[in-house]
Parts: C-alpha cells; structure tokens; sequence
C-alpha cells in the first residue's frame, strides 16, 4: 500500500543533490545523493564513517554544505540552522535526545512556541486537548498528564513522534530508533511508523539492523566513503548484497573460520540463580566460542553479569579452571580469578570517554602497570603500544581521548583494556552494537584470535546471525533458564528463534 | 507506603491515577518527615509548640528564609544554581538602609535596592547564559564581589535607624500576624503560579530538563535562563529588604545562613515529589522542616551545636528515605 | 552624625581600602623594603579588618605609622587564618624590626609566633589573648572579669537582686574574649544564686548572624517559658540587640546587656527599652599604649617591662551613653 502511496509523490518531499562538506581538510561527504518521497520509509546504510551522520546534519541545518543542493519538494531551500530546516518540516529524532522528562507528556508534545497560551499564561486544557488530538494520530494511549520522564523509552518516542506531528513534521530522521527498545515495543513502534508512511510523512530511517531494515522499508540508499553509491527498492535487493555494497567486499568475509575448542574445562557453572536467572548450569572450555541468546529480559545480559561478579545472585557456584569463587565474589575478585567483563554500554560502563586511550588502559590494569603503589610511566606506554598494535586501533596517538574515537575503535580500546590482563575467560555483551560492519569483521576475527590462544570468549548476541556466525557452540535463554543448546554449524536461526520462544525442539 | 502495599485490582490498570495532592502527600519521606518533627515537637512540649504564638513565631522566622529559597527554586528549575542569593539579598538591605540614612524617603530607598537585586541577576544570568560560565563559578564570583560591595555600602558598620514606616515592613503587624509572613505567602503563590501556569514558567522547566530538545523546539534558552537568574536575583532583594526592616538595622553579612539553607530547602522540596525536580510546593515543605527543627529545638533547650548536627542529619534521613521510595518503583 | 553621604562614604571607603592594599602607608620613607634602609620596619596584621574596630584598628595603626615615620606592611586576614598567616611570615622573611598584631588570637597565629621568635622580631598586640602569653612582647587587653562584674552589676540593680533571677547567657566560643567573660558571667551568675535560662551559656554559630540567632533563640524561649526570662546577659552587641528585640516583641520585661558600645547599643540604651547597659573598651587609648611601647624599642630597643596588661572598661548605662564615643565610629 506504500507502494501506491509512492506512486503518487512523484516529486520527492526532501531531496539532497551532490552534497559535499569537509573539515579539516578532509571530506565527510563528496557529492552524496539522498531522494526521499512523501509516504515512504528510506533507510539511510552505511558503516561509521560513511558519512550517513553528515548527512542528516546537513538536511537538519546542523551543518551548512559546502556545496551541492537541498530541494524540500521540488523547491530549493537553505538551512541557516536546525530551526529553519524545523519549520520547514523536516525533523530529525535522536534516541537520547527525544524528550523532556521534567514536564508533563502534553508539554512535551506542543513545547515551546506551540504551547496554546494567553497573555503568557498556559491554557491547559487547549493544551491537553490539542496533544490528544496528536497522540491519537499515533493511536497512542499515553496519559497526558505523566511526567515524560515516568515513560518507558518506546512511549517516550511516541511522544516525540506526536511532537513531530504537531510542528507539522513532514520529513522524519530517525536515528536507530529501536536501539532500546524492547522486541515488542518495536513491533509497536513499526506499527506506528506504517501507519504515518500512510498519512504521506517521509521516513529517513538510520540503522545498523538489517533485518530491521528489511522488515520496514520500501528503499534503501547506501552510503561509503562520503558518497552515496546505491539507491534501489527493498524488494529487489537481499542483505547480502547490502552488506557487500556497504563494505566493498561480500559478507561472506565477515566471519573467520571457526577454531577447535580444546577439551579443558574454563568455567563450569552450577545451579545459578539470581534475579531474573533461574538454575542456570554448563561448562564452557579453553578455546571456545561460547555464545549466549534469548529476547531481550530474558536473562541473557543477567547471567553475564552475575558471572562478571558485577550482580549478586541467590544460589549456586561458579567455577573458573580450577578454582571456585566465592559466592558473589564481586567485580575485583572476579577479574583476579581470570574472568573478564566487556560491557554491552561501553560508553557509560566501558570507558571513560573524556580519559586517554592510555589512561583508560592503564586504569583497568592499575596493579600491572605499578610497582610499590606508584605508577610506572613506561610501563603503561609499553602496554598501550602492544594492545593498540594488537587490536589495531586507528587513533592518532594513545593520548587522544577515548570519546573522539569511533564507536568499533572505542570497543577495541575496552578489548584492550581488558586483554592486558590476560584473561582466560573474557565475558561480552553484545560485542558488536553500534558498530560498522567493517569493524565488525575485525571484532569477529579479534574474538577468534583469542580463541586459539586458548581464551575461553562467552559472548551475548540479540543478533541470531551473529550468535551462529562467530561461536562454536550456542546457549539460548528464555524467562531464565537455557531452553536449548546447539552447535553452530548445526544451527540455523529458526532453531535458535523457537528456543528463544521456549519451545521445545525435538 | 500506602500506594505500594495496594494490589492494583483488575479494573484499575497500573498507570497511577491519584489526585494531585494524594499524589504529593504519599510521595516522598520529606511529607512525612515534617509531619513526625511536627508531631514529635507537640508530643515533646504540647502546651507550647502549636499555640498561636509559637506558630506565629515559627512563620516569621523562616518569612524571609521562604523568599530567598523561592528565588533559588527559580534558577534550581532551570537546572543552576545561584550561590550569590544570600549575598545579594544583604546588599539591597544594605543599600536600601544607606540610602534611608542619607534622606532617599523610603520607597524610593526600596526601589533602588530591588533595581540592585535586580542588576545582580541580571549580571549573574548574563555570565551563565550569554558568556558560558558554569553557575558554580559565576555565581561564586559574584558572591563575592557582591559581598565586598556590602562591606562598602556599609562600611563595615550596622546601619540602623531606619525610618519607622520602613521597619514596620519587618516588624508591623496585620490582624496580629507579622508583615513578612504575608508578603513570604504573597509571592510564594505568585512564584507557584508564575512556575505552573505561565508559558515562562513551563519553558524554565523545559530548560531545566533538556537543553537540547527544548533550543530546537524554538524555546530561548538563553533569554530562559538570564530571566529566571534575574528574577532571583530580584526576589531575594526583596527578602534582604524585609530582613532589614525586621531587624531594624543592614549589615554586609547578615542573612549569609540564608544561603545554605535555601540550597538545602530545595533539595528537601526536590523530594517531595516524585519526578525530583524542584518545585515550589517542596520548597516551602523543606523551609518548614528546617524552620519547625530550629524552633523545636529551641524550645526543647538543645544547644545549637547539636542542633546543627540534627539538621544536616534530618536531611540526609529525608532525602534516603525518598529516594529509597523512588527505587522501589 | 546622622548626616552622612552613603555614596561618597562608599567612595572614601574604597579609596582608603586601595590605600592599604596598594601595601604602604605612604609613609615618609615611600617604599617598602630596601636593604640599607635604615627606617623603622613594622608588620601589622588582623584577621578583623572586616568589623568596624577592625577597620578603624587599619586606618588608625596606618596613621600612627605615618605620624612616627614607619615603615608599616599592613596586612589584612579577612578571618582567614590560611590566607593571612602565609602573608605575615613572608613579610617576617623579607625583614622587620617589629610586629603589630590587632585583635587576632594567639590561638590562631602559631606559625606567625614560631616564625617571629626564630627572626627574633617582637611581637607588640592589642586583644590578643586574654591571660599572659610568651609569645607577645606585649600585649594589653580588657579585663574580662571587669566586663562581666560591670554588666551583671547594671542587672542586679535593675532587678533589686540577682538570688532567684532568671537569667539567659549568650555567648560564641570561638572569640576568646566573649567565650572568656561569658564564663565569668556564667560563674558570677551562679555564686549570687540566679536560675541560669537553658541551664547553660547559651551559642550563637556565627557572628555574622549573631543578631538574628540571638534574636530566634530568645523568641523561642520565651514561647516555650512564657515570663520566663528577667535578664539576658549577652557576650556582644550585635546578638544582644538582637534578644532584646526579641523581648520587647515578645513583650516581656526582661533586660539586656552587652558589650563592645556600638553606636546602635548606645542608642538602644538611650531610647529606655530592654537593652539596659553595654561596656566601652578604651580601644583608642590601648592604642596610643602600645605604640608608645612601639616607640620606645624604636628609640632603644627596650621591650616593656610587663607583657600582658588587661585595662579597666566603663560600663556604660542611659546615664553616660550619651558621653561615649561609640566603638564603631572611633575612626
């Protein structure tokens, strides 16, 4: 039905043509294309650096080009500044950037200059009856009168979405917008974004899932290096070939050949339970790839975290080689006994991110890197020097902060945290979130590497594909418990998917 | 504790629907808190602690306290904070004092001290808005220049013999309840209204809640935040004007515990409800803790060191108790 | 004395200030520290420039160093101890021939002591330690127990007797003097058989807001013991105007003593009211003692013969109030 709709909008509600901006010399974007037609959703790919942020930041008024054209249907326009591009209905959503939590749903809706008022004073209930009316185009049952604060984050991007409505938004940007969102609450979140593509609102929609890609939107433009080098219809393409076209090179690159797991066990865990983790027992051996599934709450990211020691639980034992730890041994204890955590939030739980690489690695090896309490300068530089060497992490020297790195540079530089400790069992939760798929590779190949110097890597994947792809052998949760294992070479996603639904397979 | 031992019943789903005060009167320890003191207070000494008097007393006592903390719920809203509120206050009393002295009659005397409040915020609003300080340094900044600007009105002196009619402002009495107490409730419902009800208000909390979401929905959040600082700054020249005219006499430091306290009541205030933001309903709860735990302290003999103690322990016991409250939710 | 110019006192005020922060009195030899300059170098510091004794202490110490041809450093502490300390023991480095301490307590200047003592610099302070001190070549004070004797005697003929009087202390520790002669009121109070109010010297936390504590505490008590006050004996000024406004709204009779005669106490006192006597402290003529002991080492080197002197005060009641010059307008 989008399909007819688009048929319709011949001329595209926002165009970009041979848009170039640079900085520092260096060009972010060199001659990029964007066509957007009214009622269909556009998802924008590309890995980190391929200049999709650039991008938006220009069609946003963020960024002024330094050359090309922006035509808002059919008519060309000049975005002096994020205000203007505002009123000239194009509107872009960031996840964290959505709302306002310290004021009520409908303030949220109609903020500012489109709060109904008289003589300065609030009338409350034009306001209220006027944010309905927005939040019943979304179908949306949100009570008006809650702090936005007090929402779970899916209504919260309702609400930003009945803003958009309100300012009379009619080019969204939606920048991975699922990113904390629950499986069901994305279903709902699609719902809402079909039933707007509907009403004729243009959706750029910004992803690194693929399959959520797929799943959504009626054309895909592929961005690399700057400049947009494929724009066709979703029907006729496969990811694969998005894949292959993001990074120059076929997906079948992406995953390394698997190792040979020794037969030594690593760490054997036993009757855990914990908040929500229930009797939770297995063994994971020396070289292994270990990787951990299940929906989102079903106690995956829990079981890792009990394991790191950064969570309490109830019962049981964990056992790392030989030695037993103590019941919630905590985080310290946890990592001397050799187990190792990589956050999944790497940039609240992971790294300091105004801190240098150096400093961020020498934090997390303090006792390594100094001799009766004080801290040896060479030390840490002959540390830093040999992770980033090993991890290959693109930075200008080991004394640039951590924040102004790429996302996959930023997850090497935990890895590397972490691999100075030599660890024999390195916890991850989900390795790859928010990176390119170029450096995804690099990551999987990471992993694999440390496999076969015996590293035992237990890694947790929402992403089926990935979970098959780079372990050896797959442990699926659901409501706590592992509801099934397998083999991943003999595994395929429908297995793991009816595990994860708690579905017994015979 | 009554709303998390309920079952919610089938037909009422889970969204909390409960009228705005039973919502604030569960909410947090802070309530509770000022009731147990005020219960504690009248078991202690009931044939003292809520006479008329005594009320009376306590009302008057923290009148002034209340002004200076409604100002820094103003700024608290939009997310700073104004150390110089205190210093600022003793200067208009000061230059309102001066100027009485040297002949100015006395209205005149007031308006040019409420412009000096006024000028402060303004200077305080600038630097934080405009020229990109953090509140921290700026209004420390100021606090102190502002101070030093005191001791020179003053010169180092009390001023005192004020005009009768100005200290009347401090001291008079209306159907036998102190001046200030109408004039601290007066401009506390002005200050509540002008937070709810008007658009400036509602765009100090947008500002106060996320900068970045509110500058692309056209709010200006300079302007914002330069005209909560003045306003401020106006109000608690209001406070140190009454403050002269109560004790009948300025000097360059009196009132500086105002500060502190007035920081510390909209924290209280802040846990009154459930969103943690600062509010001015909360504010005036955390003035009357702190102003019933003087009083009753004082009319219980305790020596004001303890009760310095006590204070800071009444707060670290409110503030615990709401927030255990926020993570049981 | 009413007439004054707010603003043009302001100006006058600030240009002293520049004066003494400039760091010279622009006395006759003009610059500050030459090797071979043979003038008479002298360090004067306080820590309570900031009070109006303080500052007539600064304006006044500047002129007497003007008239007899020192060449002073006058350094001004701010009550701040970590600031000021630093400040006098480098100037103690750099050379003098003598120091002037007003109105800080030993208690508070150890290292300035030590530093003195190792450059064998005497150390000449006025109010600054109420009992004998070695670190002071000398030092002259009030007499304490005067003060106390004097204020209580004003309250025992007001009230007929002291014997079954109920009678509240106010006092603030951290000042040696007021925590001092609180104590001796507190014990005088008690030997002549009066009900001490709270059972104790009651505290005030801060000086700066000694006035509105004051006047909280006794509002306070007086709700809880109606009629229960016939007498506030306070340390200060300041915090007994405060109590005594607190009982003329309370509308009790009680009566109020302080200390220090400032001009706002003077006029208190004049007006008839609750505030009943204060105590003026010869500042000016303690002044003019210890720079004749300054001059004398100048000449040829004697120190004093005694190094602690504690001077009588006068009582001051509606009777003389209007003779005395208030101690905030000394200068």
């Amino acid at each position: 039905m989008s399909t007819a709709f688009a048929a319709t909008g011949t001329v595209p509600a926002l165009e970009a043509v041979g848009i170039s901006k640079h900085f520092d010399g260096v060009f972010a974007l060199n001659g990029a294309q964007l066509s957007v037609r009214p009622g269909e959703i556009h998802a924008l790919l590309g890995e980190n650096g391929a200049g999709k942020s650039t991008l938006v930041k220009v069609l946003t008024g963020v960024h002024t080009p330094d050359s090309g054209r922006i035509l808002r249907s059919g008519e060309e326009v000049e975005f002096a500044n994020v205000r203007v591009a505002h009123h000239a209905g194009i509107v872009a959503l960031y996840q964290e950037l959505s709302i306002i939590p310290t004021i009520s749903v409908a303030e949220n809706i109609l903020l500012g200059e489109q709060t109904p008022s008289r003589g300065g004073v609030v009338q409350w209930s034009r306001l209220r009856r006027r944010a309905q009316e927005q939040l019943d185009k979304l179908h949306q049952k949100i009570p008006l009168r809650q702090l936005a604060g007090e929402l779970s984050p899916v209504q919260q991007t309702m609400v930003s979405f009945a803003r958009a409505l309100a300012n009379d938004a009619q080019v969204l940007i939606l920048d991975e917008p699922t990113a904390s969102l629950t499986d069901t609450e994305i279903t709902e979140l699609f719902a809402v974004l079909r039933s707007l593509r509907a009403s004729g609102v243009a959706i750029v929609y910004v992803s690194h899932r693929l399959e959520e890609v797929f799943e959504l939107c009626d054309r895909i433009t592929i961005m690399r290096n700057g400049e947009t080098v494929l724009t066709k219809d979703v029907a006729d393409s496969t990811i694969d070939e998005v894949i292959s076209t993001m990074v120059g090179r076929s997906p079948g690159e992406l995953f390394p050949d698997r190792g040979t797991a020794t037969s030594t066990v690593a760490l054997t865990v036993e009757g855990l339970s914990g908040r929500r983790v229930q009797d939770v027992s297995f063994t994971a051996h020396r070289g292994e790839v270990l990787g951990i599934g299940g929906l989102a709450g079903s106690g995956r990211s829990e079981l890792l975290r009990i394991l790191a020691g950064a969570q309490k639980h109830v019962s049981g034992t964990i056992t790392v080689g030989e030695t037993r730890l103590p019941h919630s041994a905590g985080v310290a204890r946890t990592l001397d006994a050799g187990m190792a955590l990589v956050p999944e939030e790497r940039r609240s739980q992971g790294v300091i991110l105004s801190a240098t690489i150096q400093d961020n690695i020498a934090l997390a090896n303090i006792a390594t890197v100094s001799a009766l309490g004080m801290v040896s300068g060479g030390r840490i530089a002959d540390i830093t020097r040999r992770g980033m060497a090993d991890l290959q992490v693109k930075a200008r020297s080991p004394h640039q902060p951590v924040g102004e790195l790429s996302g996959g540079n930023q997850q090497k530089v935990v890895l590397a945290k972490m691999l100075a400790r030599n660890p024999a069992v390195l916890l991850m939760d989900e390795p790859t979130r928010g990176i390119d798929v170029g450096t995804k590779a690099e990551i999987y190949r990471l992993i694999r590497r440390l496999a076969a110097t015996g590293t035992t890597v237990i890694a947790v994947s929402s992403e089926l594909p990935e979970l098959i792809g780079m372990s050896d052998r797959v442990l699926i949760m659901h409501e706590g418990r592992i509801s099934g294992e397998a083999r991943s070479e003999d595994a395929d996603e429908e297995l793991l998917l009816a595990y994860c639904y708690g579905k017994a397979v015979s | 504790m009554t709303t998390t031992t309920t079952p919610p019943t089938a037909a009422e789903v889970p969204v909390q629907k409960r009228t705005s005060i039973g919502k604030f009167l569960v909410q947090g320890g802070t309530t509770i808190a000022l009731i147990a003191l005020v219960l504690f207070f009248f078991a202690m000494r009931p044939d003292v602690f809520l006479t008329f008097t005594n009320v009376r007393n306590i009302l008057f006592q923290v009148s002034i306290l209340a002004i200076i903390s409604g100002a820094q719920t103003l700024v608290m809203v939009v997310g700073d904070f104004d150390l110089s509120l205190a210093a600022t206050s003793s200067l208009a009393g000061s230059v309102a004092a001066s100027l009485m002295l040297d002949g100015t009659s006395t209205l005149p005397a007031i308006l040019v001290a409420l412009v000096v409040g006024l000028g402060v915020g303004l200077a305080n609003g600038f630097l934080v808005a405009y020229v990109g300080l953090s509140a921290f340094v700026a209004t420390l900044a100021t606090m102190t220049s502002v101070t030093g600007l005191a001791y020179l009105v003053t010169e180092g002196t009390t001023l005192f013999d004020l005009p009768a009619g100005f200290d009347s402002l401090g001291q008079g009495r209306v159907l036998n309840i102190p001046v200030p107490v109408y004039i601290a409730i007066g401009l506390s419902v002005v200050l509540w209204g002008l937070l709810r009800f008007t658009t400036t208000g509602r765009k100090w909390y947008a500002i106060g809640g996320n900068v970045e979401v509110s500058r692309l929905s056209g709010i200006n959040v300079q302007r914002g935040r330069l005209l909560a600082f003045t306003a401020a700054g106006l109000i608690s020249a209001v406070g140190g004007i009454l403050l002269a005219a109560r004790l009948g006499s300025a000097s360059a430091v009196q009132g500086s515990d105002n500060l502190l306290f007035s920081v510390a009541a909209v924290f209280l205030g802040m846990t009154v409800i459930r969103s943690g933001r600062a509010n001015l309903v909360g504010t005036m709860v955390g003035v009357a803790i702190i102003g019933v735990m003087s009083n009753g302290l004082n009319i219980l003999g305790v020596n004001s060191y303890v009760q310095q103690v006590v204070t800071g322990l009444i707060i670290i016991a409110a503030v615990t108790l709401s927030s255990v409250r926020t993570r049981e939710r | 004395m009413r007439r004054r110019n707010g603003w043009g006192a302001t100006v006058a005020a600030a240009a002293v200030l520049t004066t003494v922060l400039a760091g010279c009195g622009s006395g006759d030899s003009g610059g500050s520290g030459g090797g071979g300059d043979d003038s008479f170098k002298v360090i004067a510091f306080t820590s309570g420039n900031q009070t109006p004794i303080g500052a007539w202490w600064v304006k006044a110490v500047t002129q007497t160093a003007k008239d007899n041809g020192w060449d002073l450093k006058m350094i001004q502490g701010d009550f701040d101890f970590q600031k000021m300390n630093p400040q006098v023991e480098s100037a103690i480095g750099q050379g003098a021939d003598a120091i002037f301490d007003g109105y800080t307590d030993v208690a508070s200047i150890g290292s300035i002591v030590t530093a003195a003592k190792d450059a064998d610099i005497p150390i000449f302070a006025m109010d600054s330690a109420t009992k004998p001190s070695d670190a002071f070549a000398v030092n002259i004070t009030t007499d304490q127990q005067a003060i106390a004797d004097g204020t209580l005697k004003e309250i025992e003929t007001s009230l007929g007797t002291l014997q079954g009087k109920n009678v509240m202390v106010i006092g603030h520790d951290p000042h040696p003097g007021i925590r001092l002669r609180s104590e001796l009121a507190l014990e005088d109070l008690k030997a002549a058989g009066a009900n001490i109010a709270g059972g104790d010297v009651q505290k005030v936390k801060s000086p700066a807001t000694g006035r509105t504590e004051a006047l909280a505490l006794v509002t306070d008590y007086l709700s809880a013991h109606p009629n229960g006050l016939d007498a506030v004996w306070v340390g200060w000024d300041d915090a007994a105007l405060g109590a005594s406004q607190a009982i003329t709204e309370a509308g009790s009779t009680a009566k109020v003593t302080g200390c220090d005669a400032t001009s706002e106490a003077l006029a208190q006192i004049q007006s008839g009211g609750a505030f009943l006597a204060t105590v003026n402290q010869p500042w000016p003529e303690i002044l003019d003692t210890v720079t004749q002991d300054l001059t004398t080492f100048q000449k040829d080197g004697t120190l004093p013969s005694e190094n602690f002197q504690a001077v009588d005060v006068t009582v001051v009641d509606a009777a003389n109030a209007s003779t005395i010059t208030p101690s905030d307008k000394l200068g």
